[in-house]
């Protein structure tokens, strides 16, 4: 029996003791963090909001270079839109511009649309605010008032990535809450979604109220900036593209989607009005646009240095641009000598197109070679003297030291380590506008909300409501800051047409172009279509020529991709084919 | 005499590491206990089957004495000392009738041993414990260790190929020390979890890594379990197969000692072929011109072209023009061979080199009843196939060290307790080129230096002249845009030296207590198992001098050289890793005959603890389960068993956590039947079926997958999207950084196991008196409850793919045979034996929770995992005008022209897109696997071979594989030149197997796309093995120099393939598709010659 015993007390301690399966099988008492722990304080909650920013104004920026989906491919909205072009050929750039959009890029990017956004991300950012404004309540050492203005700028930032993507896809699904995998959400008309984000900027002013950031928290939302989102929102719901009955491609029944159904004259009144309210405000808190009759210098500074008092809002991204660590969005804008010469700006330039929108000077239009017969180099290079202001802020012309960085050896043709070759070019000369005076500087931030452009929206909206003597007012703040003369056409289209072009040349490579060209649904004039380079011949056979004595003829020829494809479902983006498969969105027309 | 014995004994000991002398210290007293006095006479033996085959391992005992006594060896040879009183010798071996035989004063006895009936011929090694081979129900292979021994491989996977059925085995690199095989057991069942089988070494749980790195020298036997009723005992981890491996023991009897020695030679297998200078210009120029671009400055000259096609950097025009040459300065130069115009296959030059390898064993058996003992000790050093151009410490100085030793004893000496140590380990060292980062993948790194070879024209530097490494032209650049910078110089001066240490120690022990003084045929047993891993990266610059080269200006025959400047070396510390396991076992087994009943039963708790740095929550990884088994057999016809696995995982929350995983199975061997007629044509049949469950709970190396949300904080960040900027700043400074904080991952607390269902019924016979066996095994398996991620949760909730809580949703099944057939006999001194096996999985993907694509043809539900997806080729367009006609193209621009592959608008829609891509081909892993065996022996002489192949595999080709010119001047493929299509060839009617060429086919064309053009059959036949080997057993003058036996042996490895003609040479029909092998990143896979002896003390 006691055999039997000690054996049934070995077999049961072996067999029977469990209480030892913990020690196996451990159940983690510390796992990282956790919602709660990230709005346990203050100081926990900053990084939760700070992505909240980086995520939702990321919206049209390259942020991640070669990584798809990201938008862009490796591109900008200034190459896609043929502001730019690239002589790059071994990313989706080329498919893009030379097939068009389409709803399931190649294979490798796995399903995601070959377009200008990746539809899903912006949900994924507009989560991340969500969970902000939901759990904010719950930081301890924040007063009720903090939390209010965390709440008002979270729900600016969903207001604006909402109108980002209403500006590229028309209604979308609209979240202002983190959704469950349960959650199911169909498109909102656009009427439905300018009406979200008019209701989140309203909620989110009475929030943030009147509040001004220290120096310390600059970058943050005030109330300005919920006006210019409300502004941009009703500028758009009242041009061509969304204010009309008959939308560019039949969607029917579903054409609230793309457009609001009929032409009002009231929605550019309400534009107007909106983005009166902007200037307004702006000058009461300091956001002027730079006007001291010096056009170069105040374009200069108004573009080109960091926290312009001309930039309401910017992207504040600080990572130097040399490769994609610290700030890869940079590379595709960086003409800092410095940095430029390995990344993808190297192969990037103004298209010849592009150039025809400034003007000389002396505000007449500039001839400069043709196809057939190559000039002297020479004259390419007294021509580019003869330019206006703000030409020779915005651009770099070969074997021509840049005017916006006067005698300064780091940015000079002759340094050793110069980038401005143009072997690799393609274009006419290189966006170097967000350097003015940069020196070392290898940074840069993307402007966001730009003074000059409601007044440009204020011109655009007097001239739709015929009203001249309003639009020519507003135009011509613009024309004389950039140190043209003042148009006196009474003509709707000529001046529609002149204020178009002034879009072009105050805000080339600012991400306004694309979107223009789609909502004044002029995409196949503005994008699509022949794109043109200057081809140079050198004295020799050579590598990286950058000086003008290198240079011995130019002549126009076709960039890279020779001609731009444009399709009216362009007009609006694709959404990702993956996503419409799983049945919850109406694919846009035409994909 | 014994003191003899210590000192002889002990001068060899010298020769090994300190650490070995504590095991041969044991050793010793084993051996001196068994020591004799007396007076004694030596006798000689073999021992056979009735078929001629030898005994290994029989007991060799004297009638009188039984605790004198041996074993045979590999050979069945056996020599013992006995008292010169001993009139008989007892021979006895598992399954075989007990022999006795008279001595009569013979020295030398043949014993011929016959097959016991009634006792049960083989034991089989399951899970948790063995069985005898007539008794398993379960469906299980077997391969010997004599098997295994004939590859001349690094690596225990590649070993196995063609030796098991139900294996299927694709290789991704044949790197020395990363050249094991993908192993996959009855083919794929999971299309999110892991596939991988489990790896059991002597009852317990070792990663893949391990069982690679064992010396074959150490394998007893390896068995496959594949079906339910074997596998449900490891419950969770049991799903994918599991493949057990026991070492060798120690047999009673004197000691054996033998040594094997290996030296062979590895060449790249199969290997691209790329376009010479000549034809690479040729092929450039018309792909340029196909582009239709203006690009004269690009275009090679027809006097560049002679140049190439002369080997000459001048033509006599421009030599003639050197007048300040003298003539005969003039005439040597247009002798002299080029060197800007050269031309290089970088491919072979880099990879072509015979890389030796060998390979050596020493291993001692033997012991009393109460100690047994076997010790190995194992050596393995097998260079790279990279070329160091005759340079030392090099990069490409890449090789695989592994000392590997084993030390198992087995401890009897108190009655009921069996007691057993065992020590083993490896230290490896691996060393290999590696990146900065000192990363040692197998894909990145073959990429770095492949893609610079794809990437570069063959003449775009001469790579080392005259045992020079030139690292770039000075002076002049040639026209041709050379630039001196060759992808030679990319590796053995742009790369690192890697290094890579590895140890493992493994100690185990085991305790059996039988307490048959309580109840008969009851005992317990426990054990306990620590393993200890530990690695180390350390990458060391290249410091090699380097050169500018150029011809002297003045004289271009001169040779100028300059720099040569040597740089200080860097050794830096990359990774570090140290881990152990722990494990423990108890349990209680019963095993007990009655009258005709056999009834056994297991049960046992099994679990384990891995602690590592860096584990997630710095949690160690632990399982733990419990495992149960009964059988019951009725006079040896009726056989019943019930298998069970009940296992907890960390993965689920604590409600969940464990699963209970059972399968019954029966057999019935009906050649036992009284009804059955005995006869000499069919001598034994079983039938067997069973059906059970496992499991598998790993999705992605993802931990913890029932817990709540978490949140992950950036420390610093590189991307835009991990962070943002507050605060004032004018420019000339940064503002405040403020790093983001994201949600991590989405929990889901009702997450569950992935549970597999399977059956399988089998027949074994066995026909002419056993000559003849056949086997044949069906089965089905059905895997529910994958977890996986929904692909059809909306992109607005926000989350990505990685942050989305798992969900049990997904269902694949899988389904397939296996026939075994051999044939083995005797004709006097002349032993044969053919085998052969079938191996079919084919699996289908249930249930994915895909979205509803418009075309079922989109789906991945309904399609084999794997199952490759692209446009449908309907050949080429010819002509200008069906060119134009071409449907809209979403990709590539919507470009096609004359020459381009004409793609088929699967729905009609006038679109290529997405749409269109419908299955093409296979999948990698192929479903068909067979392997045929052929075994001669007549007398000591054996010739061996082992055919493989498989079929209904496929690969898909990509990126350098099909186009040529990457990044504007990279080379071009010699299939490309050879096979394109052009206008006068399709005018002329010849084959073309390639598009038009293009200077830019990924994004200028539509050619560069997944498309069936590009799928390649992997189907094929090698002569996997082949091993030719004389045996000296007998021999006089063996005893002279006191050896046993001598075998000398040549054997060979991956030796000839036949594979069919699309699949282009880059590409072994055995690689592995993966990203990088698509797009041509390979290291080829090796072919081995290997010569060897293994010598019997």
């Amino acid at each position: 029996m006691k055999y039997i015993y000690r054996t049934l007390i070995i077999a049961i301690s072996i067999l029977g003791n469990t209480s030892c399966i913990d020690d196996y099988i451990v159940t983690p008492d510390i796992v990282g963090l956790d919602v709660n722990k990230v709005f346990s304080s203050a100081k926990n909650a900053e990084g939760a909001i700070a992505l909240a920013y980086a995520y939702n104004l990321s919206s049209g920026l390259p942020v991640n270079t070669w990584s798809p989906p990201y938008m862009p491919y490796g591109t900008t909205e200034g190459y896609i839109g043929g502001e730019d072009l690239s002589d790059v050929s071994w990313t989706y750039e080329p498919a893009l511009t030379s097939s068009g959009m389409t709803a399931a890029g190649p294979g490798s990017l796995n399903g995601a649309a070959l377009s200008d956004d990746h539809f899903p991300f912006n949900y994924k950012y507009i989560r991340q605010a969500c969970m902000v404004m939901e759990n904010i309540d719950k930081v301890p050492d924040l007063t009720e008032a903090d939390k209010a203005i965390i709440k008002g700028e979270m729900k600016g930032l969903i207001a604006f990535r909402h109108m980002e993507m209403l500006k590229r896809y028309g209604g979308v699904p609209l979240v202002d809450r983190s959704l469950t995998v349960l959650d199911y959400l169909e498109r909102s008309s656009v009427q439905q979604t300018v009406d979200f984000i008019l209701r989140l900027c309203n909620e989110a002013e009475v929030l943030i109220g009147d509040h001004m950031w220290s120096t310390e928290w600059t970058g943050r939302f005030n109330k300005g900036i919920l006006l210019a989102i409300k502004a941009e929102t009703l500028t758009y719901a009242a041009r061509p593209l969304f204010n009309t009955d008959k939308p560019y491609l039949d969607l029917s029944p579903n054409n609230q989607f793309i457009c609001l159904g009929n032409y009002s004259e009231q929605r550019w009144q309400d534009a107007i009005k909106a983005n009166q309210d902007v200037i307004e405000w702006g000058k009461l808190n300091g956001y002027v646009l730079i006007d001291t009759d010096n056009p170069f210098d105040d374009f200069g500074r108004a573009v080109g240095i960091v926290n312009s008092p001309e930039v309401l809002l910017a992207y504040n991204q600080q990572g130097g641009g040399a490769s994609t660590t610290g700030g890869g969005m940079l590379n595709m804008y960086s003409a800092n000598p410095q940095k430029g010469g390995t990344v993808d700006c190297d192969y990037r330039g103004t298209s010849y197109e592009m150039l025809m929108n400034f003007h000389k000077n002396d505000g007449t239009d500039q001839t400069w070679a043709g196809p057939v017969t190559a000039l002297p180099y020479q004259d390419y290079y007294d021509r580019a003297q003869e330019m206006e202001p703000r030409f020779k802020a915005s651009i770099w012309c070969f074997g021509i030291d840049p005017w916006n960085n006067p005698g300064d050896q780091f940015w000079s043709v002759r340094s050793g380590w110069h980038m401005n070759k143009s072997t690799k070019n393609q274009g006419i000369g290189r966006n170097i506008k967000f350097w003015y005076k940069a020196g070392t500087r290898d940074w840069f931030e993307f402007p966001i909300y730009r003074m000059s452009e409601f007044y440009l929206n204020m011109a655009e909206g007097y001239n739709e409501i015929k009203d001249n003597a309003n639009a020519l007012k507003y135009v011509n703040i613009i024309r004389n800051r950039g140190g043209l003369t003042d148009l006196t056409t009474p003509d709707y289209s000529t001046l529609k047409n002149n204020i178009e072009r002034e879009w072009a040349v105050e805000f080339y490579n600012e991400n306004q172009f694309y979107p223009h060209a789609r909502h004044w649904k002029k995409g196949d004039t503005m994008i699509g279509g022949r794109k043109n380079v200057f081809k140079f011949t050198y004295v020799a056979a050579a590598w990286g020529v950058r000086l003008p004595e290198d240079f011995r003829t130019y002549k126009l020829a076709p960039g890279m991709i020779g001609s731009y494809a444009w399709y009216d479902k362009m007009y609006l983006s694709p959404f990702n084919q993956e996503e419409v498969n799983k049945g919850y969105l109406v694919q846009n027309p035409g994909y | 005499m014994k003191k003899d014995s210590h000192s002889s004994l002990w001068k060899k000991c010298h020769l090994f590491p300190s650490w070995f002398f504590f095991f041969f210290f044991a050793l010793f007293l084993t051996l001196s206990a068994n020591a004799q006095t007396n007076s004694q006479t030596t006798i000689k033996g073999s021992v056979t089957d009735s078929n001629g085959e030898s005994i290994i391992g029989a007991t060799v005992v004297a009638v009188d004495n039984k605790k004198v006594g041996t074993i045979t060896d590999a050979f069945g040879n056996f020599q013992i000392k006995f008292s010169s009183t001993t009139k008989a010798l007892q021979i006895n071996y598992l399954g075989y009738a007990l022999q006795e035989i008279e001595l009569k004063g013979q020295t030398y006895i043949k014993v011929v041993l016959e097959v016991d009936s009634k006792m049960l011929t083989d034991v089989v090694v399951v899970g948790y414990g063995s069985q005898k081979k007539e008794s398993v129900i379960g469906a299980i292979s077997t391969v010997s260790s004599k098997d295994i021994l004939r590859s001349p491989v690094g690596n225990i996977s590649n070993a196995l190929v063609g030796r098991a059925s139900g294996l299927t085995a694709i290789q991704k690199s044949g790197e020395p020390g990363l050249d094991q095989a993908t192993i996959r057991i009855r083919g794929i069942g999971t299309f999110s979890g892991d596939q991988n089988p489990l790896v059991v070494i002597d009852g317990i749980v070792q990663s893949l890594e391990t069982m690679n790195s064992l010396d074959a020298n150490e394998i007893d036997n390896i068995n496959l379990l594949k079906d339910a009723s074997a596998t449900a005992v490891y419950g969770v981890r049991g799903a994918n197969g599991v493949i057990i491996i026991t070492t060798k023991k120690g047999v009673a009897g004197t000691p054996q000692m033998s040594f094997t020695a290996n030296y062979g030679f590895n060449n790249p297998s199969s290997m691209a072929k790329l376009t010479n200078s000549y034809d690479y210009a040729v092929l450039r120029n018309e792909a340029l011109r196909n582009n239709g671009l203006n690009q004269p400055d690009k275009i090679l000259s027809d006097d560049e072209l002679w140049k190439f096609a002369n080997n000459r950097d001048y033509t006599s025009k421009e030599i003639a023009a050197m007048t300040f040459l003298t003539e005969e300065q003039r005439v040597a130069l247009s002798n002299s061979p080029a060197v800007y115009y050269g031309s290089h296959d970088y491919l072979n030059e880099i990879f072509n080199q015979t890389a030796p390898q060998q390979q050596y064993n020493l291993n001692l058996s033997g012991g009393s009843e109460k100690v047994k003992y076997f010790v190995s000790l194992g050596y393995l050093n097998q260079e790279g196939m990279l070329n160091n151009f005759g340079m030392k410490d090099t990069p490409a100085d890449t090789r695989n060290q592994r000392i590997s030793f084993r030390n198992n004893f087995d401890f009897n000496f108190v009655k009921n307790l069996e007691f057993n140590v065992s020590v083993s380990g490896q230290f490896g060292n691996f060393r290999t080129f590696a990146p900065e980062s000192g990363n040692l993948d197998t894909g990145g790194r073959y990429r770095d230096i492949v893609v610079n070879i794809y990437e570069a024209p063959p003449f775009i530097g001469p790579g080392v002249l005259d045992g020079k490494l030139v690292a770039g032209y000075a002076g002049l650049k040639p026209d041709n845009n050379a630039m001196g910078v060759s992808p030679v110089g990319a590796l053995l001066k742009g790369k690192n030296i890697g290094n890579l240490n590895r140890n493992n120690i493994n100690i185990s022990t085991r305790l059996k207590h039988t307490m048959d003084y309580l109840i008969k045929g009851l005992s317990i047993r426990g054990a306990f198992s620590y393993e200890n891993n530990f690695s180390k990266t350390t990458s060391i610059t290249s410091n090699l001098p380097t050169y500018l080269f150029t011809r002297n200006p003045e004289n271009p025959n001169e040779f100028l050289f300059f720099g040569g400047e040597l740089n200080s070396r860097t050794v830096s510390e990359k990774s570090f890793s140290k881990n152990y396991k722990v494990y423990v076992e108890g349990g209680i087994d019963y095993q007990r005959k009655i009258d005709k009943h056999a009834v056994t039963a297991l049960a046992l708790v099994t679990a384990e603890r891995r602690t590592m740095a860096g584990l997630l929550y710095n949690v160690p990884q632990g399982m733990y389960g419990v495992v149960g088994r009964v059988t019951y057999a009725y006079d040896d016809k009726y056989l019943s068993e019930i298998n069970m696995g009940y296992n907890g995982s960390e993965n689920f929350a604590p409600a969940r956590r464990f699963g209970l995983f059972p399968a019954v199975s029966l057999g019935w061997i009906a050649s036992n039947e009284s009804f059955f007629p005995k006869n000499d044509y069919v001598t034994w049949v079983k039938i067997r079926g069973s059906y059970g469950q496992t499991g598998n709970s790993n999705i992605g190396g993802r931990r913890f997958m029932y817990l709540p949300g978490t949140w992950g904080a950036y420390s610093s960040y590189s991307s835009p999207l991990q962070g943002y900027y507050f605060g004032y700043t004018d420019g000339t400074y940064l503002s405040t950084k403020f790093p983001g904080k994201y949600e991590q991952s989405v929990g889901n607390p009702d997450v569950t196991w992935e549970k597999k269902e399977s059956s399988n019924i089998a027949l074994d016979v066995n026909f002419f008196k056993d000559r003849m066996s056949l086997s044949m095994d069906l089965f089905k398996e059905v895997r529910n409850n994958i977890l996986t991620t929904l692909a059809t949760i909306p992109g607005i909730i926000g989350l990505d793919n990685g942050v989305l809580p798992p969900m049990n949703v997904g269902s694949m099944e899988n389904k397939g045979f296996e026939v075994n057939l051999k044939w083995r006999d005797r004709v006097k001194d002349f032993t044969y034996e053919i085998g052969g096996q079938v191996s079919y999985a084919k699996n289908k993907i249930l249930e994915k929770a895909e979205p509803p694509y418009p075309y079922n043809w989109m789906n991945e539900t309904g399609f084999s995992y794997g199952q490759y997806k692209g446009y449908l080729n309907d050949g080429f367009y010819n002509t200008a005008q069906e060119a134009a006609n071409h449907p809209f193209n979403t990709t590539a621009g919507n470009n096609a022209q004359a020459g381009d592959l004409r793609i088929t608008d699967i729905n009609g829609d006038g679109i290529i897109n997405e749409k269109d891509k419908v299955p093409i081909g296979y999948s990698n892993v192929p479903r068909f696997a067979f392997s045929s065996s052929l075994f001669l022996g007549y007398k000591g002489f054996e010739i061996s071979a082992l055919f493989t192949g498989t079929a209904q595999g496929s690969f898909l080709m990509e990126g350098y594989l099909i186009n040529p010119f990457t990044t504007g001047s990279g080379n071009a493929m010699q299939y490309m030149f050879d096979e394109r299509w052009t206008k006068e060839k399709y005018a002329t009617g010849q084959s073309i197997t390639y598009p038009r060429v293009s200077a830019n086919t990924i994004n200028g064309t539509q050619n560069g796309l997944g498309n069936s053009f590009w799928i390649r059959s992997t189907d094929h036949i090698k002569l996997k093995n082949v091993e030719i080997a004389y045996s000296f057993t007998k021999q006089r003058w063996l005893a002279k120099v006191h050896l046993s036996s001598l075998r000398l042996y040549a054997n060979a490895n991956n030796l000839i393939t036949w594979k069919r003609k699309e699949l282009i040479d880059a590409i072994d029909p055995e690689l592995v598709q993966d990203q990088y092998t698509s797009e041509g990143a390979i290291y080829p896979i090796a072919k081995t010659v290997n010569v060897g002896f293994k010598i019997q003390f």
